[in-house]
């Protein structure tokens, strides 16, 4: 398998093997995105595009912007995000904008808070293990909020837990502000977006995958050629540290959220 | 100017005394009418003094202020504030993201995303908030508030150290701005 600094590279050659690590394929992690109950764009938000940027421009553009630091991976790391860990639930939809909001956090300067996606998830599907999608993730996110992990902690399934005072006010204390839908099904979206003067965290959903990450860095693989880094949430013992890369040969995402504001952490 | 100044050293001086005109006939006025051409003041101060050119001195100075005013509008020379004191110790450093960024250089707005500016004060001992303008920090800490209270375009880097607060606007590239935190720290 290719890999970048010992980041492995999921592309054409070997992008069965994420599929058969998911429930779906017979595997033991959770996946969950379902594309047959996504809405259309009307029920995240109106897609935006960001200015063209030329494909001859990317590489050079992608390496100046990295060595100034501007990407989320840069904050990433220094804010100590936490990789996430779904297990077998099917909740991949929240945990990756989860994710998502993490990093956004470190982008504040602040060390990342460790958040638990699986509460705003299972009271949005009524405890069901079921997929959903980018999307719907945010509407519960809004609804509810999303806890501390040191506050509600693993994945219990007693509604009681759910209930407790105190982690319905750390709920509310962590919810997504403002985010950006891209185009779908657009690569060169996607770049555009990590090219422009703000770049973010960015959820992306694969159909072929049945699969959400949530994407940190666009990558130059070869010659000319590129790819996302994404984190996934399937513990530190995914990838490299919980971290992949996926070539642009199957980095065209059915949904592509940006999470731009996030409500403050108190510190 | 160099001309004028050879122009007035190569006056006769003969031809500055004070003229004498011939009385008018049959006038009542015996006296001798003398129109006295005024002596021309900067010629007094070549033979008296040396001469200062005023002309270049004022170009001079157009020319110091306007580079200063450049720089201070580039956000390289930190604006002093008059912001009140904030009574917390230590050294932090708040950017504002504003909602419209159009007036912004591109060197601007990098540095106000740069995770490399956050890198640096928090190596020299400072905590650090980047946030976009419309951020509500209701469940941030008192100092963060304090701080971004004083903070408004184009004045959008707050910098607390010594209970001392500076406002600047963001300076053109990461670079530059890390020179004038530097200057603050």
């Amino acid at each position: 398998m290719a890999t970048l600094n010992g980041i492995p590279i999921f592309d054409d050659s070997n992008y069965t093997s994420l599929v058969n690590e998911t429930t779906r394929g017979g595997g033991a992690m959770g996946s969950g995105f379902n594309p047959e109950t996504m809405g259309g764009f009307g029920s995240a938000c109106a897609p935006i595009e960001f200015a063209n940027v030329p494909r001859s421009e990317w590489k050079d553009r992608i390496e100046e912007k990295k060595a100034k630091g501007l990407f989320p991976s840069a904050w990433f790391e220094r804010g100590k995000v936490k990789i996430l860990n779904q297990r077998s639930w099917g909740y991949c939809w929240m945990y990756g904008p989860v994710g998502a909001m993490q990093c956004r956090y470190a982008m504040t300067g602040q060390v990342a808070p460790h958040l638990n996606p699986f509460y705003p998830a299972w009271l949005g599907k009524n405890g069901a293990n079921r997929g959903g999608w980018g999307g719907e993730a945010l509407e519960y996110i809004e609804k509810y909020g999303v806890p501390l992990d040191s506050v509600f902690s693993g994945q219990p399934t007693s509604r009681a837990q759910f209930d407790r005072h105190e982690v319905k006010e750390s709920a509310k204390l962590h919810k997504v502000w403002k985010f950006r839908e891209l185009p779908r099904n657009s690569f060169q979206a996607l770049m555009n977006m990590w090219l422009s003067d703000s770049p973010m965290p960015t959820t992306q959903a694969f159909n072929w995958w049945g699969h959400l990450v949530y994407a940190i860095e666009p990558v130059v693989t070869g010659r000319d050629s590129f790819g996302t880094m994404i984190a996934n949430s399937w513990d530190y013992s995914w990838g490299k540290q919980g971290v992949g890369i996926i070539d642009e040969s199957k980095a065209t995402a059915a949904e592509q959220i940006c999470v731009d504001i996030v409500s403050t952490v108190a510190a | 100017m160099g001309a004028s100044v050879n122009k007035i050293d190569k006056l006769d001086l003969a031809s500055l005394r004070p003229k004498q005109v011939p009385p008018r006939p049959d006038t009542e006025s015996h006296s001798p009418v003398i129109t006295a051409v005024s002596e021309p003041v900067a010629h007094s101060a070549v033979v008296q003094s040396p001469r200062r050119d005023w002309t270049k001195f004022g170009l001079i100075c157009v020319v110091v202020c306007l580079g200063v005013y450049i720089a201070m509008s580039r956000g390289v020379i930190p604006t002093p504030s008059p912001s009140p004191d904030i009574d917390v110790d230590g050294f932090h450093v708040m950017l504002i993201q504003p909602d419209s960024d159009s007036g912004l250089t591109t060197g601007q707005k990098e540095f106000l995303r740069s995770a490399k500016v956050a890198d640096w004060v928090t190596e020299n001992g400072g905590e650090f908030r980047a946030y976009p303008q419309s951020q509500n920090l209701d469940n941030e800490s008192e100092v963060w508030k304090s701080i971004r209270s004083e903070l408004s375009p184009p004045m959008v880097v707050g910098v607390l150290n010594d209970r001392k607060l500076t406002r600047m606007e963001a300076p053109n590239g990461i670079d530059e701005g890390i020179r004038a935190l530097e200057k603050l720290k």
